[in-house]
């Protein structure tokens, strides 16, 4: 009887001690993986492929305010002249992308289900209605290039901006 | 002597189950945040009567004035973070809600230039694994700011990451190949609400088919905030017949937040594609009780190919066919809500019921001894 009261006591402790580590501060926040795109052969045609990456993960946790999270890019540009327009690179993320980890089961909706095309302005892409998504959450987005007939060879850059936010 | 030996045993047992049970919930936490850099910024107070202050800054205040706050910076993740700290002007993001405009550059809407309001002590800083840092920051209002909801923003930023780098040496003859920085930025807003008179106003500028595929059809509607205060909006985007006879889909809309002064592109998908012929399409949006409406725009399809025509047709809808869109959705919710009511009464009665029932037998068992 006394062992059961003594196991009691532990994970009490541990549960209190637990609590205290993981929620002492929080705030915000999304670590993103690395996206990469496979190279692709010239053939004088319009080309579409899709990027790859493993999930990224919003943090959520204690922000019961209501949160959003955007994308936006730049052109490709292969620093000798060659241009591929943002405007053919476009993103998506499906319901079914956005999976729990921890915290609320209401998880954040996606605002964006089908591909639209990235600009400079950011294009919201998940979001969570004030008094829910108050947890951890794996996102995968879908991102697609299509690489122009008339592209040039060359290595090409652009820069993704993925910002969360909390706000009105 | 023996009790303090059992007593010291039994410390020593639950320290070591407390540990080992601490490392089972920590341990995958910890994991999980030092598998990448993790970082953010909120406010450290919220103020009475206001809910929003847990999640941003939110001040009303008058033109002129000058107050301070602090924000709390923190690396929640695994690895020390070197973050660029910066005030930006609020925007609105595609598909609405707040987001902030990236570092130099300035919002199209009446938030343009409130970066300029907000003087941080710093533009950088670096963070230890689980540290934290309080930001302090000054707000002075210019004296000529009129009345309104202004927007802007904190923001930390981290260094990008450039992915795809490793590719390189397998490129090809003829080939192209494609790397991606990846910034990741955390902002919270700070609103400034400037009293005085205010107003309410929202235009529909354009409505457009987006794209029509094997996925279905996409359109998108472009608003804006003509006003000096949040706007959100609920309506539908109602697709008809050419002559406005038939009704062929309603899709219902809700459109988040739209800070004032700016112009958003909202997209609007419906998972089916239209066939060939010749459509009106419209959006008729109720913000706070105001009406927005742009009705008529011609889309005609022909082999698959749609082309958007500009406006064929007004007054598609009168004032009254407007509002019973938005009261056959009011009459579904409360359709739903009284079933739901109706049914939860139900099985309170068998509940109730049931409970009783149990009771009156127990009753009858201790009246009547087996034996």
């Amino acid at each position: 009887m006394k062992r059961i009261q003594s196991v009691w006591l532990a994970v009490f402790i541990a549960l209190a001690l637990a609590g205290l580590l993981t929620t002492h501060s929080s705030a915000l926040s999304i670590s993103t993986s690395a996206l990469s795109f496979p190279n692709v052969f010239l053939n004088g045609y319009d080309q579409s492929i899709l990027g790859s990456t493993s999930a990224w993960q919003v943090d959520a946790s204690g922000e019961a305010g209501g949160w959003n999270a955007t994308i936006s890019a730049t052109d490709f540009t292969n620093g000798v002249g060659g241009v591929i327009y943002v405007s053919n690179l476009e993103a998506r993320l499906a319901d079914s992308s956005i999976v729990l980890v921890s915290g609320d089961p209401i998880l954040p909706t996606s605002t964006q289900t089908t591909f639209a095309a990235l600009s400079g302005v950011g294009l919201k892409f998940v979001s969570a209605a004030s008094g829910t998504s108050d947890g951890i959450y794996d996102l995968t987005p879908e991102i697609r290039l299509t690489v122009p007939a008339e592209t040039y060879i060359g290595n090409y850059t652009s820069t993704l901006t993925i910002t969360v936010s909390v706000g009105p | 002597m023996p009790n303090l030996r059992s007593y010291l045993k039994k410390i020593s047992f639950v320290v070591v189950l407390t540990i080992l049970m601490l490392a089972l919930i920590i341990l995958p936490v910890l994991a999980q945040s030092s598998a990448n850099i993790s970082f953010g910024i909120r406010p450290t107070k919220a103020l009475e009567g206001q809910a929003e202050t847990y999640s941003y800054f939110s001040f009303r205040t008058s033109p002129g004035s000058v107050f301070n706050d602090e924000a709390l910076v923190l690396n929640d993740g695994g690895e020390a973070v070197t973050l660029k700290v910066y005030a930006a002007d609020g925007i609105t993001a595609r598909n609405g809600g707040t987001d902030f405009a990236k570092f130099g550059e300035e919002g199209d809407g009446m938030s343009r230039g409130t970066h300029a309001w907000i003087s941080l002590p710093l533009s950088e800083l670096t963070l230890a694994p689980g540290e934290e840092r309080l930001i302090p920051f000054q707000i002075a209002i210019p004296a000529d700011a009129s009345s309104g909801y202004y927007v802007a923003g904190l923001v930390v930023e981290a260094v990008p990451e450039v992915s795809a780098i490793e590719s390189v040496a397998t490129t090809t003859e003829g080939e192209a190949q494609f790397n991606v920085e990846v910034i990741r930025r955390v902002g919270v807003a700070v609103v400034i609400d400037i009293p005085g008179e205010q107003s309410s106003s929202l235009e529909i500028e354009n409505i457009a088919l987006y794209r029509q595929d094997e996925q279905g059809t996409t359109f998108s509607v472009d608003l804006r905030n003509t006003g000096s205060t949040f706007l959100q909006s609920k309506g539908f985007f109602v697709v008809t017949d050419r002559n406005a006879e038939r009704i062929i889909t309603t899709i219902p809309l809700e459109f988040d937040t739209i800070l004032p002064g700016d112009k958003v592109t909202f997209y609007v998908p419906r998972s089916a594609r239209f066939e060939d012929g010749k459509y009106l399409l419209s959006v008729v949006l109720d913000y706070g009780g105001e009406k927005a409406v742009l009705e008529g725009i011609g889309m005609n399809i022909k082999n698959g190919q749609p082309e958007i025509e500009g406006q064929i047709l007004d007054n598609l809808f009168t004032s009254e066919e407007i509002e019973v869109f938005f009261e056959k959705e009011g009459k579904g919710d409360s359709f739903i809500w009284t079933m739901v009511a109706v049914v939860s009464f139900i099985l309170a009665l068998l509940v109730g019921w049931l409970v009783y029932r149990s009771g009156e037998k127990k009753e009858k068992k201790e009246v009547d001894p087996i034996f």
